[in-house]
């Protein structure tokens, strides 16, 4: 596989969240708005960046016998350490993304990504997909928060879109709106490829 | 057998490291946490009390910490007013709100110090709308007396109006207040 296509797959052939529906618990609970999407998307990047890269470090000297609790070891105490180290000397960062922290470590994303692609793989290509996929989340994230702020709320980023007569659908931003935009945009994306010719 | 010993320590190994790095960097970032969070703390206070300059922290025989702040530097005389600690069990977290109150128990202001609430319904209770300078939810309870403090889901300026879609959340913060306002009480008259 060449590196523009590790790349290039997370962001449509193989993005996280509609295609290989991975990253959902973390993904629904808080795109309630475009702000909240933005900011767990660029979280989950940067801590699959730097899984991936631990991982494949580590790949040869782990037995692939006890990989998975290994690599959640890994995951969980890095995301730990940022945590800390964030709390300690960045606070403003630290409160503004404080609350998708503690749902990062149980995104399965990463150890999906630890476990299909960076424990086989280099370090560049590691890499390489970490950012493709990382990229692919944040934009799916972004999608579900815009479609659920903008007719949940009647807002974007916080800007009053819609006029005053327009009633917000508040069962959008509630979790079971999660669930609900969630699986028609699914469906709008397997649409997409039928129209293609499906695969 | 031989094999389950090696994974076994190989997995000690593994944890092993991942421990000695976890309480190095714990050890290296308590401090500055602790400050971090003071810092954040005492400018909740001056949120909470503004006429207030200085605060003496004070602790009631049964272990209730509250503050007393003076409104000129040399912190004599009678106090302008009173901060306390609400603790409240929200959706998702245990809200810390920082509540002050002037010598005739009327709150002067609340400021939510900690929630790890729902993102998008219950962090609410901190949100700012555009072209204001504070958050409206905490805003409300300033002026109001004990009384008052009651959830509502119609806007109403006597009251507390809820966040739509996070009541809980509301009611954790206002109830807090209103048992924090109330201990405040029986300590000062």
């Amino acid at each position: 596989m060449s590196a523009w296509k590790i790349f290039i797959r997370g962001l449509w052939e193989d993005v996280p969240l509609f295609r290989l529906v991975l990253g959902l618990c973390p993904a629904l609970a808080v795109t309630t708005s475009l702000r909240n999407g933005l900011g767990m998307g660029l979280a989950t990047m940067s801590v699959l960046l730097g899984s991936n890269f631990v991982v494949s470090l580590v790949r040869k000297a782990i037995p692939a016998k006890i990989r998975i609790p290994s690599f959640i070891v890994v995951i969980a105490s890095f995301v730990t350490i940022v945590d800390l180290v964030m709390h300690g000397f960045t606070p403003d960062l630290h409160k503004a993304l404080g609350i998708f922290i503690p749902l990062i470590v149980v995104n399965c994303l990463i150890l999906g990504r630890a476990e299909a692609f960076a424990s086989k793989n280099s370090l560049g290509r590691s890499l390489l997909d970490a950012a493709g996929m990382g990229l692919g989340f944040t934009l799916a994230l972004c999608i579900l928060g815009s479609v659920r702020e903008i007719l949940g709320s009647g807002t974007i980023c916080g800007f009053v879109l819609t006029p005053e007569s327009y009633r917000p659908v508040l069962l959008l931003i509630l979790p079971p709106g999660g669930f609900i935009v969630y699986g028609l945009l699914i469906a709008w994306f397997n649409l997409l490829d039928s129209g293609r010719g499906g695969r | 057998m031989s094999e389950i010993l090696k994974l076994t320590g190989m997995l000690t190994l593994i944890t092993g490291i991942a421990a000695t790095a976890l309480s190095n960097v714990y050890m290296l970032t308590r401090d500055r946490i602790a400050q971090v969070e003071s810092a954040r703390e005492a400018a909740a206070r001056r949120t909470a009390l503004p006429e207030a300059v200085v605060f003496k922290a004070d602790t009631t025989d049964d272990g209730f910490v509250f503050y007393h702040g003076w409104a000129d530097s040399s912190a004599s005389g009678e106090p302008v007013g009173y901060i306390a600690l609400a603790l409240g069990k929200g959706y998702s977290s245990r809200i810390r709100t920082v509540v002050g109150v002037d010598s005739e128990m009327n709150i002067t202001g609340i400021k939510i110090a900690f929630q790890l609430e729902t993102p998008g319904l219950g962090t609410r209770i901190e949100e700012v709308r555009k072209g204001d300078d504070a958050p409206w939810f905490q805003e409300q309870f300033r002026g109001k007396t004990l009384e008052y403090l009651e959830v509502v889901r119609t806007p109403d300026p006597e009251r507390i109006e809820a966040i739509t879609g996070a009541t809980i959340s509301s009611e954790a913060v206002t109830n807090s207040v209103r048992e924090a306002v109330e201990k405040l009480q029986k300590v000062i008259q």
